[in-house]
């Protein structure tokens, strides 16, 4: 896997979440939370997409 | 969502100041922590884009090419197209604004085409062209450049010189003289177009001539309005990577919108503490306003 997709994907990620939760929220506790919950998911689907892809193509 | 511990004060203003910059709306209503996350994050995948994309990624039009020549060599705005991805990208505010800028400069007729107004010192990178009975003769070449021109004022008429290196690793140097052909002084790229015929020693045309680009300043090429040429360049060197560029730019300036929205109505789904005070029993008159 290219290492730039992961040095670039991750940290457009992270910022992307903790916008957008900061959108949604005013405690910053729970934008932080949410954000990082959030990126989880991301991640977590991200993951699953690439997996899936993988198989696919294998 | 409003809320009444989230102080807005007027919101039509802060959502002005959060267009100009992020995050600047939320400093003024006095919301620290959203003005840094906004400020610092939105900022940082913009400049971001543009450092991938070498600070092209952002432009306001599209220039078409009409023609076999370059638009660089049109006294005349040549004809453009809007950038639609500039739609977002303005949103990002006074960062992009340079695009604005860039756009009016260059839909002024530019004088400065085909026309020397000072010495000029630059690398160049191009071809010589010797002209044969058989046709043009080619020789890719790179190398510097000194031209003046030949009166204090300015004019179409330069002499200088030239020093060359082949790919095979030849060097050598030329007088150049006559008419000059230069690109507008105001265009999307960081090379200048440049033509100028070679001479000999006392002054007489030889049957050969440069044709190649010199160095633009960074203040007449940043953000200004480029053509397909020059996007098919930035493809070719940057490959993927200038997409990812444009993408991040466009993409901090659709966040910058929800946070223009923020500062205008508040946080979305409320204040973020909802279910612990449902929990409490605590009603919004027993909590402190953040911002009072």
């Amino acid at each position: 896997m290219d290492l730039s997709l992961i040095t670039q994907a991750l940290p457009l990620t992270a910022i992307v979440c903790l916008v957008y939760c900061a959108t949604r929220f005013e405690l910053p506790e729970k934008i932080v939370r949410s954000a990082l919950v959030m990126f989880g998911k991301t991640l977590l689907f991200l993951c699953i997409a690439w997996l899936l892809l993988l198989w696919v193509s294998g | 969502m409003t809320d009444s511990r989230v102080n807005l004060r007027q919101p039509l203003l802060a959502a002005l100041l959060g267009f100009l910059l992020p995050g600047l709306g939320h400093l003024y209503q006095g919301r620290r922590f959203k003005a840094a996350v906004f400020s610092v994050g939105i900022l940082i995948l913009f400049g971001w884009g543009q450092v991938l994309g070498e600070g092209q990624a952002t432009y306001s039009r599209l220039v078409l090419r009409t023609s076999a020549d370059s638009p660089q060599f049109s006294v005349k705005p040549p004809a453009s197209k809007t950038s639609w991805g500039f739609g977002a990208q303005v949103l990002v505010g006074i960062p992009a604004f340079p695009a604005l800028l860039q756009e009016a400069r260059f839909n002024n007729a530019d004088n400065s085409v085909g026309f020397l107004d000072a010495e000029v010192s630059s690398d160049f990178v191009g071809a010589l062209i010797e002209t044969t009975r058989q046709g043009d003769l080619r020789t890719p070449v790179s190398g510097s450049l000194q031209l003046a021109p030949t009166r204090p004022e300015g004019s179409r008429t330069v002499s200088g010189e030239i020093s060359v290196s082949t790919a095979d690793g030849g060097t050598a140097s030329y007088r150049l003289g006559g008419e000059i052909q230069l690109g507008r002084a105001v265009f999307g790229s960081p090379r200048r177009s440049i033509e100028c015929r070679l001479v000999d020693d006392t002054g007489n045309f030889l049957s050969a001539r440069i044709e190649g680009t010199i160095s633009r300043s960074f203040f007449n090429w940043y953000m200004a309005p480029l053509d397909s040429a020059e996007l098919d360049r930035l493809h070719g060197s940057l490959s993927r990577q200038y997409d990812v560029a444009a993408v991040l730019t466009w993409i901090a300036g659709l966040l910058n919108l929800m946070a223009i929205w923020d500062a205008a109505q508040g946080p979305a789904y409320g204040y973020g503490d909802e279910g612990r005070r449902a929990g409490e029993g605590s009603g919004d008159a027993e909590a402190p306003p953040v911002n009072a």
